[in-house]
């Protein structure tokens, strides 16, 4: 079974992801901080992570992404930005940050589905 | 070359000397007090005249620039500028061009360039003037605009995230009614959380240009007030970090309970953003013969007297990287509804260890 991280320190965030992709078959796992979510990361290395960029706490989303994407272990995991910044200088961040994927909010969850689809099936591959 | 009679009218040319005279003297004391820096140079290049503005702007002094040359001049304003931006001689300005210098030094001042070519009657170029216009203040107050509209959207983004994302399953997948029940709460919730910010953006607004004519300053229970605020502004799970240092009984003081209630609320709510760790949070009141002060005191980030200074400017954020959730109104329209009370607001803050609001309110010591 393939395991997803949500991490958004919003849980209405959190519980709209979890609704959106349930009909995959997914074990979710939830971070409401950065430190909470390198933590269940290391501890489960997910296969998808869902990552909000702003949040309160010493560690953001973007520097999460590039501890994971650091990490010789972590890096297969595949990180989606989900941030209320959607500029092309936060795009391009994100990128340099290492990130496999952007949401924009507000998202579609249609988009956020076929998006987690075609990852997960990438990874499956790759 | 035959030789020139020349009449001469004494008085004719003693009364073009006068005119000339004073038309000098009006033309200097208009360069005197123009508020933007005026440097003329002559036809070589020579620093004829530097105004006051001039040298205030630049700090730099009369001897320093008089009589010196364009390479000297630029190389002194060089100097001054921030050097990650690259400086343009002013040899190389064109007429119609006008260029931004960042000056770092004697303070941080944006500086707006722009040249005259000061030319005689037959069009022959007599020397230049150069221009510069301090923007300073426009310059940070666009910033402030930008930076206040990108947090304002990034505010209005999140509660719409879920008002977007839950109405969409809503209208596209099949749930069960409890579950249905639960996603149109979130949605209502959230859309009730943008509708609070929005009334944020309004209220100050609205509360300067009403100038407290609106006001209903009645007689009110003061303990009372500071219950209701804390039971609206503090979630229960967070009741545990808050504690009061309230002499009782509390006198009654003469207030508009509704902006009061809305400022100490933004007092309340700043203290617990601002203590992410999780920190304390008091609440108490100081009773003076002409004047009570209520007081809200955090243990969390603290701020810089650089931010101290600016708190209470609207739109500014302590917290520029966005992860405190805040439109940068809240101290504003605190120190507003205040100042409109006839009091005053003070602010004392540590960084790293927390700050102190006190919001002051004319008090006639009757209880």
């Amino acid at each position: 079974m393939n395991t997803v991280l949500i991490v958004d320190d919003h849980e209405d965030i959190r519980w709209l992801v979890r609704l959106t992709l349930e009909a995959l078959n997914l074990e979710f796992l939830e971070a409401g901080t950065g430190s909470q979510a390198l933590e269940l990361a290391r501890a489960h290395v997910p296969q998808l992570i869902f990552l909000d960029v702003m949040m309160p706490g010493t560690l953001d989303g973007l520097e999460v992404c590039r501890i994971i994407k650091a990490d010789a272990v972590l890096q297969r995991s595949r990180v989606v930005l989900l941030t209320a910044r959607g500029q092309q200088s936060d795009l391009e961040a994100g990128t340099r940050a290492g990130a496999d994927g952007y949401l924009v909010k507000p998202f579609s969850p249609a988009a956020l589905l076929s998006l987690a689809q075609s990852v997960l099936s990438d990874s499956k591959t790759s | 070359m035959g030789s020139i009679a020349v009449i001469t009218d004494l008085r004719e040319t003693r009364r073009a000397q006068s005119r000339l005279l004073e038309r000098t003297a009006q033309l200097n004391s208009v360069i005197t007090i123009s508020p933007d820096g005026i440097v003329l140079l002559s036809r070589n290049d020579v620093v004829l005249e530097a105004n006051p503005a001039f040298l205030s702007l630049t700090g730099l002094s009369a001897d320093q620039v008089l009589g010196s040359d364009n390479h000297d001049l630029d190389q002194a304003l060089q100097e001054r500028c921030d050097s990650t931006s690259r400086y343009v001689l002013s040899s190389e300005i064109q007429e119609d061009q006008t260029d931004i210098l960042r000056l770092q030094r004697p303070s941080v001042r944006f500086l707006q360039r722009s040249m005259r070519l000061m030319r005689g009657d037959h069009g022959e170029v007599l020397g230049k003037v150069l221009y510069f216009r301090d923007i300073t203040r426009e310059t940070e107050v666009d910033r402030m605009k930008t930076e206040f509209l990108s947090t304002a959207a990034h505010e209005l983004r999140t509660p719409m995230a879920s008002i977007y994302g839950f109405s969409e399953l809503i209208a596209t997948r099949d749930f069960d009614s409890t579950m249905m029940k639960n996603m149109a709460r979130t949605v209502h919730r959230q859309a009730g959380r943008l509708v609070g910010i929005l009334n944020d953006l309004l209220d100050l607004t609205r509360i300067e240009a009403r100038a407290g004519k609106d006001f209903r300053i009645v007689t009110q229970n003061l303990e009372e007030l500071i219950q209701t605020t804390c039971e609206v502004f503090v979630p229960l799970d967070q009741r545990h970090r808050l504690s009061q240092v309230l002499e009782s009984p509390l006198p009654t003081v003469s207030l508009d309970g509704d902006k009061f209630q809305q400022a100490l609320g933004n007092l309340v709510s700043n203290a617990f953003k601002y203590s992410p760790a999780g920190g304390r949070v008091q609440i108490g009141v100081n009773l003076e013969p002409q004047r009570v002060g209520v007081w809200v005191s955090d243990s969390g980030l603290g701020m810089t007297p650089e931010q101290v200074a600016r708190a209470f400017d609207r739109f500014f954020r302590a917290d520029t990287s966005g992860k405190i959730p805040g439109t940068g109104l809240g101290l504003a329209i605190v120190r507003e509804i205040v100042e409109l009370h006839g009091g005053s607001v003070d602010l004392k803050s540590v960084y790293g260890h927390g700050s102190t609001v006190t919001m002051w309110f004319p008090f006639s010591g009757g209880a």
